[in-house]
């Protein structure tokens, strides 16, 4: 029955969805980085290598 | 007694265990390298294969495992040891884990070195190992999760560096990868069958195939680069922000792109599409890291003048720049019509291998272990010469795999003005592409060589050594990092571990999801063929030798839609002809011709001559002797338990059948070692050669429905003298 469901089930839907969330997500990550004031808390996480 | 609490403490760093892991790298590389050259050497001439161990089957996979798993990966946690305890400025979380993991990582490396020449292998490429070790790998990756893991729970820092984030998902994917990747049944200790068939499992393993390339090759290496490049440049990293960018596209795209392996194979051309889309968006992001990496060095250029280590960093980052350029555009599919399964997939992957992993484990090692036995390096000098031999190595080995893969590609495809094949057979082709053969060995024998001065340079470096100890350091106390980063999601993020892993394996896992339940669900993916029935017990023995004498690293099984393909070998390969196929053998290479519709081209005394002779019947091949497999002797006792295992995996054999397995198997090999002796040839009836012929006169057969009524059949001959290599 399940194997059934599933074998005859139109997945490629999914593909598209996951698409649009990711991209979603991607692009929100992009503008949170670059809003203003982000600069400063990054120049100082990039210093960590160099301050151990 | 003073109420004030001191700001600072101090603590050692675990350096040995950063030491132990960057001895092992040295090591295995020299091992894995060696392999290499011998297998270079093998095709430069066949004489090389001196022994069924070491014959080219058998000792590639070593190689790429040795190389992949031992030199990088032990280079890869040297690195994220040294650098995860300075990042979160605390001392690794258990000793102990630490050495079980070191400890249990080489005891894998040593079980693979014994079981892959002795022909223990599950066919699948990069992931050969057999089921117990395996489970071995699941359990010292878990523990070296767990240990990685606790440590970030310990830390000091509050903010995850993004070195850290690229570990955090190699942690996890390669977890995942080779989980499903390594599914399957066993029959006996050292032998099992993928759980999964024919273009299922072609989809499960390059998922895995091409994700070992990005997880365990490309982003834990990138962390390094975020690390070791900015320490040695004493610069900070060109863009944080960028980096923030590389990581996420990196991690969301790299997973789907795995079909861009089987391109115009009989993978639904839906799944291939999606490789090739993501493989080419993949530029970006790859190009994006490079750019950030080599840009950390603004300002600082003239110290390659003088370092060797940022000399290996760059050029490092350079070929990683042309690797994951040259991958997309092998990912069209006009392109890798030409390309696949020449030798220009070999250039590009040691274009990767050679230049992006190895010489920045190079750079990696000169940085580290002068540091880690508190002394200078012994000659700048020595290891700037060890750079020219690796880089002259590298461009001679790519260029000469260029030209032999460009060449084959064309001598596969040409036509003359009738419309045949200009190179009817494959032995005239074999002469054009000795030289580069040859040019790929002395290649690689300089980039061994430079590897060696390396050593002496370490062995005096070692000589100098101060008081080799942890590094002692003060770090701030201990202070409550629960609070949030910052006020933004992704400041958040950044600082919390657990819910950074979870969102890394959505953006891990969502690819693999939705690539492979649709192509394991759907029906309509493999269209059922009435013809195709499952092997007989004989076959099935003789799949498994073909298995064991890694066959599948020179043949292919797959006969690609194209005229030159079909006039060549036959029938083009339809998805359903493999649904009884645990594992897949498709192959990624074709030394030699491939062999889906061998079944039935040439008389068994033909392959009888070839296996224990394959210049008897085909003067310039550079196949190995397989005349071991005439005094093997045929073991059957498992044969009923194999064909049980294929039952339940849904070859309809019935119970009788399941039952009486290694008597059929009997029977057949009666019937092929009779007609052989009639024809003057030995009895092997009761050597694995029967069984392996079995399994090659079956191949391809029921694809093509039966035998091509055009053809004309090989006539056999009257004595007992090898066949010529007739054209097709």
């Amino acid at each position: 029955m399940k194997s059934d469901v599933l074998s005859f089930s139109e997945f490629a839907y999914l593909a598209e969805i996951s698409l649009v969330i990711f991209m979603a997500v991607f692009l929100g990550a992009i503008v949170w980085m670059f809003r203003p004031g982000a600069k400063q808390a990054y120049t100082a996480c990039a210093q960590l290598p160099l301050d151990d | 007694m003073s109420d004030i609490q001191p700001n600072t403490e101090t603590i050692r760093y675990d350096d040995a265990i950063v030491r132990h892991f960057s001895y092992a790298t040295i090591i295995w590389g020299l091992i894995g390298m060696l392999a290499g050259l011998w297998l270079a050497l093998e095709l430069s001439d066949p004489r090389f294969n001196l022994h069924e161990m070491v014959a080219f089957g058998r000792l590639r996979p070593l190689h790429t495992n040795a190389v992949i798993f031992a030199f990088v990966g032990n280079g890869m946690f040297a690195g994220i040891y040294y650098s995860t305890q300075r990042l979160l400025k605390t001392r690794l979380a258990s000793d102990l884990l630490s050495k079980v993991h070191f400890w249990g990582w080489q005891a894998i490396i040593v079980s693979a070195a014994i079981t892959l020449p002795l022909g223990f292998t599950s066919s699948k490429e990069y992931a050969e190992l057999e089921w117990p070790i395996d489970i071995a790998i699941a359990l010292v990756w878990v523990v070296f999760g767990i240990n990685f893991f606790w440590t970030l729970a310990r830390r000091r820092e509050k903010h995850l560096y993004v070195a850290l984030w690229f570990y955090i998902a190699s942690i996890i994917a390669i977890a995942v990868l080779h989980i499903v990747n390594s599914m399957a049944v066993p029959v006996s200790l050292l032998k099992s069958y993928s759980a999964y068939a024919g273009i299922q499992d072609g989809l499960v393993q390059w998922w895995y195939g091409h994700n070992a390339v990005a997880f365990f090759l490309t982003t834990p290496y990138l962390g390094l680069m975020y690390y070791f490049v900015p320490k040695a440049a004493q610069r900070p990293v060109y863009s944080y922000r960028l980096s923030i960018i590389h990581f996420w596209a990196l991690v969301f795209l790299y997973i789907w792109a795995g079909p861009h392996h089987l391109l115009n194979s009989a993978l639904p051309d839906w799944a291939q599409s999606l490789g090739t889309a993501f493989s080419i968006m993949l530029l970006a992001p790859s190009w994006g890291g490079m750019i950030n990496g080599l840009l950390t060095l603004r300002g600082a250029w003239h110290k390659l003048r003088t370092d060797p280590v940022l000399k290996f960093f760059v050029a490092s980052l350079t070929f990683y720049g042309m690797a994951t350029f040259e991958g997309p555009m092998l990912s069209l599919k006009s392109v890798n019509s030409l390309s696949h399964f020449t030798n220009w997939t070999i250039a590009h992957v040691h274009a990767g291998g050679l230049g992006w992993n190895g010489f920045f484990t190079f750079g990696l090692l000169y940085w580290l272990l002068p540091r880690l036995w508190k002394t200078d390096l012994h000659s700048k000098a020595l290891a700037t010469t060890h750079f020219w031999f690796g880089l002259i190595g590298i461009a001679i080995y790519v260029l000469a795999m260029w030209v032999n893969g460009v060449t084959e590609g064309l001598m596969w495809k040409e036509f003359d003005p009738d419309g045949k094949l200009v190179y009817g057979t494959w032995d005239e082709m074999v002469p054009a592409l000795r030289p580069t053969y040859i040019a790929r060995a002395v290649g690689g024998g300089l980039y061994i060589v430079g590897l060696l001065l390396m050593i002496w340079n370490f062995f005096k470096t070692w000589q100098t050594r101060g008081e080799v100890s942890d590094t002692i350091v003060e770090v701030p106390v201990r202070r409550d990092l629960s609070a949030p980063a910052g006020k933004s999601w992704h400041r958040k993020l950044e600082g919390a571990p657990l819910r950074f892993a979870m969102f890394t394996t959505v953006a891990v896992a969502a690819g693999g999801i939705f690539e492979l339940i649709p192509s394991m669900a759907i029906k309509s993916n493999v269209p059922t063929i009435a013809s195709v029935r499952p092997y007989s017990p004989l076959e099935l023995e003789g799949r498994d030798i073909y298995i064991a004498e890694g066959c599948v690293n020179c043949h292919s099984q797959m006969v690609r839609p194209f005229r030159e393909e079909t006039l060549r070998y036959g029938d083009y390969a339809k998805a359903g002809e493999f649904i009884y196929d645990h594992p897949f053998l498709w192959g990624s290479r074709r030394i030699g011709p491939d062999l889906l519709r061998v079944g039935g081209k040439y008389n068994d005394l033909w392959h009888y001559n070839h296996l224990v002779d394959p210049r008897s019947t085909s003067p310039r091949s550079l196949m190995p002797s397989y005349a071991h497999l005439a005094e093997q002797p045929l073991d059957l006792s498992m044969t009923n338990r194999k064909a049980g295992v294929h039952a339940m995996f849904g070859a309809p054999y019935t119970e009788g059948e399941i039952g009486a397995a290694s008597l059929m198997a009997q029977m057949q090999a009666d019937t092929i070692a009779d007609g052989l002796v009639e024809l003057g040839a030995p009895d092997i009836r009761a050597v694995e050669m029967v069984a392996l012929i079995a399994y090659l006169q079956r191949l391809g057969i029921d694809g093509k429905g039966a035998v091509d009524a055009d053809v004309a059949p090989v006539e056999a001959p009257t004595e007992g003298r090898p066949m010529p290599l007739e054209a097709p």
